[in-house]
């Protein structure tokens, strides 16, 4: 008896035609990329989508901008209800957890805490990296677990991590998670150009492209049509 | 995870803000569990629906019915379910906890007199016997005894095809839906009828009244 694995809908216009109509539920995604390539945009649709189909999204940031800025910026976005903010989407900052935290136990301890008490079925951890230094010595560990605890609390997570120049996406990361998509933007003819590939995502037979990505009014975009 | 770090929350009688579900959610359940016609229930609903639809399935069973019975967990490790319980009153103690996953995942196994665990989800023709041999035979602080028992409810039934054959998954609803030897014994199973439309069909031979839970009660 076979079956296609339960998946959730990205929120991502374009993306879904190329991993066979969604994320796997439950899974956790590793979306790397430079500052700047869209990752933040990226994980708000995809919580913004789950918020039109009553399902719960839980939105961890860790050290990367305060929260109100970020949603100042995101309201603006056509695609964007900000009515979830606070409501369907619910944000948790992590920053003065991870200051003071002890051992990553304590982290994971305060994550499962919110989870079990909001029962989200879409969870963001937006970076995940900057928890690389805090973690140091057992941070493979501490993403197995991490990655672990998220599946069985029955959610698809998408952590964001920051890489630096010459780096494709942080390693680490990559090996416990189920899937992992990359942002990336380069200069063509003197214009920054985003792009958009599907590395890896177990159970899925994906497309293998590079495909471009736009952010307008309308959100982040991958334009796939012509190329599957 | 670690089991005891909630340990102290929620512990014994239900609180009574206990958050067990939406409304609409709610009284459709209620209405449902309430219905004469058919004690085997099988609810259809999306699979990021159905902790949320299980949660709200054993807080009517056990704070509102106060009925006692047993939770079969297939694919993930009871210490989920059993923490998001505990956060919200609702009392453990009077649900026993099959896990299928726990041993498999080489997890520590908590020594915990309400859990039964079952060697992997692969061994279903051995799961199919563990309700009865596990509660009959292996209660160390108090006798349970399947007669007694309320409810039975396989959470999420959806993912038992990637672990066991279709004989093996057929022979297990038999014995779910035939060893009851209390009228009312609730069996309840919860599936996701897209994503596994083969074992959707199988399991609506076994149990027929069907539940669908659309996205408009949650």
């Amino acid at each position: 008896m076979k079956n296609a694995l339960p998946r959730i809908k990205s929120g991502i216009k374009g993306l879904d035609e190329i991993i066979e109509g969604g994320f796997p539920f439950p899974s956790t995604i590793l979306l790397a990329g430079y500052a700047g390539s869209g990752k933040t945009t990226f994980v708000t649709q995809f919580l913004n989508e789950g918020a039109k189909h009553k399902e719960q999204g839980l939105f961890f940031t860790t050290l990367s901008e305060p929260t109100q800025w970020m949603l100042r910026f995101m309201s603006s976005l056509e695609s964007i209800n900000p009515d979830f903010f606070g409501n369907e989407i619910k944000f948790i900052e992590l920053g003065p957890v991870l200051r003071h935290a002890v051992d990553y136990n304590q982290i994971l301890e305060v994550i499962d805490d919110h989870i079990a008490q909001i029962m989200p079925q879409r969870v963001v951890i937006d970076p995940i990296t900057v928890l690389e230094g805090m973690v140091e010595g057992s941070y493979r560990q501490f993403q197995y677990e991490l990655s672990c605890r998220l599946k069985n609390w029955q959610a698809t997570s998408i952590l964001t991590g920051e890489v630096v120049a010459g780096q494709q996406y942080p390693s680490e990361i990559a090996y416990t998670a189920d899937a992992v998509l990359i942002l990336s933007h380069e200069l063509v003819d003197g214009q920054r150009k985003r792009y958009l590939e599907v590395m890896k995502m177990r159970g899925t037979k994906h497309a293998t492209n590079r495909f471009p990505v736009t952010i307008g009014e309308n959100g982040l975009v991958v334009e796939s049509v012509g190329f599957i | 995870m670690d089991s005891s770090a909630n340990e102290q929350k929620g512990q014994g009688k239900p609180s009574p803000q206990a958050n067990i579900g939406p409304k609409p959610l709610l009284d459709t359940l209620r209405k449902e569990l309430d219905n004469p016609i058919g004690n085997k229930i099988l609810i259809t609903s999306r699979s990021s629906f159905i902790p949320k639809i299980s949660l709200a399935l054993l807080g009517i069973l056990v704070v509102e019915k106060h009925h006692r019975g047993v939770y079969i967990t297939i694919e993930r490790p009871y210490v989920y379910m059993q923490s998001i319980l505990k956060l919200r009153g609702i009392p453990i103690s009077d649900i026993i906890f099959i896990d299928t996953v726990s041993k498999l995942s080489g997890r520590v196994i908590p020594d915990d007199e309400n859990v039964r665990f079952v060697d992997g989800p692969f061994s279903i023709n051995l799961m199919q016997d563990v309700p009865i041999k596990a509660i009959q035979n292996n209660v160390p602080t108090k006798t349970i005894r399947l007669p007694e028992m309320d409810f039975f409810m396989v959470d999420n039934i959806s993912p038992i095809y990637k672990y066991a054959s279709s004989t093996a998954i057929e022979s297990f609803f038999c014995k779910l839906t035939t060893f009851s030897s209390k009228p009312e014994q609730k069996i309840i199973g919860i599936i996701d009828p897209v994503a596994c439309p083969q074992l959707y069909q199988l399991a609506k031979t076994y149990i027929g009244r069907i539940i669908p839970i659309q996205e408009a009660l949650l």
